[in-house]
């Protein structure tokens, strides 16, 4: 896994930040992007109201809830997504890009654990990526559609206070919404 | 990492779930319960989002009103005989009971009709036909109209003693550019299908719902008939000890979000009613029914016509007005219309107004 962004392709937005992750990596990214994560757009924008940014050196931004693994994921998701400050497309380029995106996307979710939704959701959260959150969260949801309540008891660590008569009878008056449902 | 997540990331994820899934997770913890909440429409609950939101993979068509009225050149001399069957995307479908024919007009180039129009060409196939029932609406799927004609043909309708008919339904498309295609012709003997009153039939895209009723091998049924792939099916209705006898009681149907809806309301109209709001959650089981709402009497209002995006139901009242009623509020509206007002048809989200 890489512990470095690629080299940037020189333009005139290139400032770049320093993020440094729970396990002590430090990824180097386009303040376009970093600008995405709005715990470290606030982290910047306070920094800038001092005088540390009068130094001129790119300060290091710790992210003590994020592991690297995590992290480099959620770079490389906001790295695809519409940049704001990006010349606009016509037609043709934007159905493009929105294909690509898709098939980014698509691969994406193929090699991930749902473990790691977990992880990825929960970083985008302290992050504070939206676009982020709100692609996983739709990725989980599709994840667990299907699934029997005890799996989903399991995977959120959540504990189960019904007595037993009463999710016996829940499960009676409801019977065909437990049809169908993901051996587990 | 821990697995825990803050509420309100949950009900993010939550809020993604068909209202099949939220109701089976009400089971996952009394804390889910509280978050999912019960599928009444009285609060916008995530069940209640849910129901409303995220089945629908188009937008709500804006609502269409047309007020036509018969003049020299404009529509066709029929449509003052109540040849209107629906209309759907901005376009009325119109039967001339007397040639067969069905034409399509688009009411907002108002100039003559023939000249906008086109003429699905719609053959007897045998001298006896019967025309039952029309069907219309536009499939997005497809990007194409459907119509969909109930055939008679053995004219049995006419024949005293029997409650068999012997139905043939077809299925044409307008097809790219001014097309007559006859796509399919099905023949329906074997389901022994009756077609019924007005308001016991909707269309949602690609779709055709029905309410049929009881006879010696089948109780009372919604049968759906997806014109795409030619596929029927069907969903018996609620016991009637629930939902009161079919003689008794109006079963209008309607669309939510792409789910099967129906309003529940008694014949009687000399005193006001009250209408129990039902929906179908998943097309097939009986057991998913629910019960959504209930509009009191009070209301004065007579007909359901539509949904509309934010689950506000389209009715008419006793004076033959518009109203909304929403049921998160319990509060209705008037629409304001000019004009006298004739009759409404219950369509896909469009009104007709005939004069």
């Amino acid at each position: 896994m890489s512990n470095t962004s690629e080299n940037p392709k020189p333009s005139s937005s290139s400032a770049k930040m320093t993020l440094k992750t729970s396990d002590n990596e430090l990824f180097e990214v386009e303040e376009a992007v970093a600008m995405k994560f709005c715990t470290v757009k606030q982290y910047f924008e306070d920094e800038k109201d001092s005088d540390v940014a009068a130094r001129g050196s790119t300060t290091v931004i710790p992210l003590p809830n994020v592991h690297s693994a995590v992290l480099a994921t959620l770079i490389s998701y906001g790295k695809k997504l519409p940049q704001s400050n990006a010349v606009a497309d016509n037609h043709e380029e934007e159905e493009t890009k929105k294909k690509e995106r898709k098939k980014y996307e698509q691969g994406l979710l193929k090699n991930l654990m749902p473990g790691e939704l977990l992880d990825l959701i929960s970083a985008a959260n302290y992050l504070d990526f939206k676009e982020g959150l709100e692609f996983f969260n739709q990725a989980l949801a599709d994840h667990i559609q299907n699934k029997s309540v005890e799996y989903v008891r399991k995977f959120f660590g959540i504990k189960n206070d019904y007595e037993p008569h009463e999710e016996e009878k829940y499960r009676e008056e409801y019977a065909w919404a437990f049809e169908g449902v993901d051996e587990d | 990492m821990s697995s825990y997540l803050p509420e309100e990331v949950v009900v993010n994820i939550l809020s993604h779930l068909p209202p099949k899934s939220l109701l089976r997770f009400r089971c996952v913890s009394k804390t889910w319960l509280a978050l999912i909440g019960t599928p009444d429409f009285v609060s916008k609950n995530l069940i209640n989002n849910s129901i409303l939101n995220t089945k629908s993979q188009h937008p709500y068509p804006p609502f269409l009103l047309v007020k036509a009225r018969e003049e020299s050149n404009s529509p066709p001399p029929f449509l003052g005989l109540g040849g209107i069957v629906s209309s759907s995307n901005g376009i009325l479908c119109l039967h001339d009971h007397f040639q067969g024919d069905v034409y399509l007009w688009n009411p907002s180039s108002s100039l003559q009709l023939l000249a906008l129009s086109r003429r699905i060409y719609c053959p007897r196939t045998k001298d006896f036909d019967y025309v039952l029932g029309l069907e219309f609406g536009f499939d997005y799927i497809a990007d194409d109209f459907k119509v969909v004609r109930f055939l008679d043909t053995l004219n049995t309708s006419f024949m005293a003693d029997t409650d068999f008919v012997d139905v043939e339904l077809e299925v044409y498309s307008l097809g790219p550019g001014l097309g007559k295609q006859f796509d399919t012709i099905l023949d329906l003997n074997m389901l022994n299908i009756f077609v019924p009153y007005e308001r016991a039939k909707v269309y949602d895209n690609g779709f055709f719902y029905w309410w049929v009723g009881p006879n010696e091998d089948y109780d009372e049924r919604i049968v759906s008939f997806d014109c795409r792939n030619e596929v029927f099916r069907m969903t018996p209705l609620p016991d009637k000890s629930v939902i009161g006898d079919c003689n008794e009681v109006w079963r209008s149907l309607m669309v939510l979000n792409g789910f099967v809806a129906m309003a529940v309301h008694p014949f009687r109209r000399k005193k006001k009613v009250s209408f129990s709001i039902w929906v179908l959650l998943e097309f097939g089981v009986k057991e998913s029914w629910t019960k959504l709402f209930r509009i009191g009497h009070y209301f004065d209002l007579e007909w359901p016509l539509c949904f509309c995006k934010n689950g506000e139901l389209l009715m008419e009242n006793r004076e033959g007005e518009l109203v909304l009623y929403d049921p998160f509020t319990q509060t209705t509206k008037n629409v304001q219309l000019n004009g006298l007002t004739k009759s409404f048809l219950n369509t896909q989200s469009s009104g007709v107004q005939a004069q």
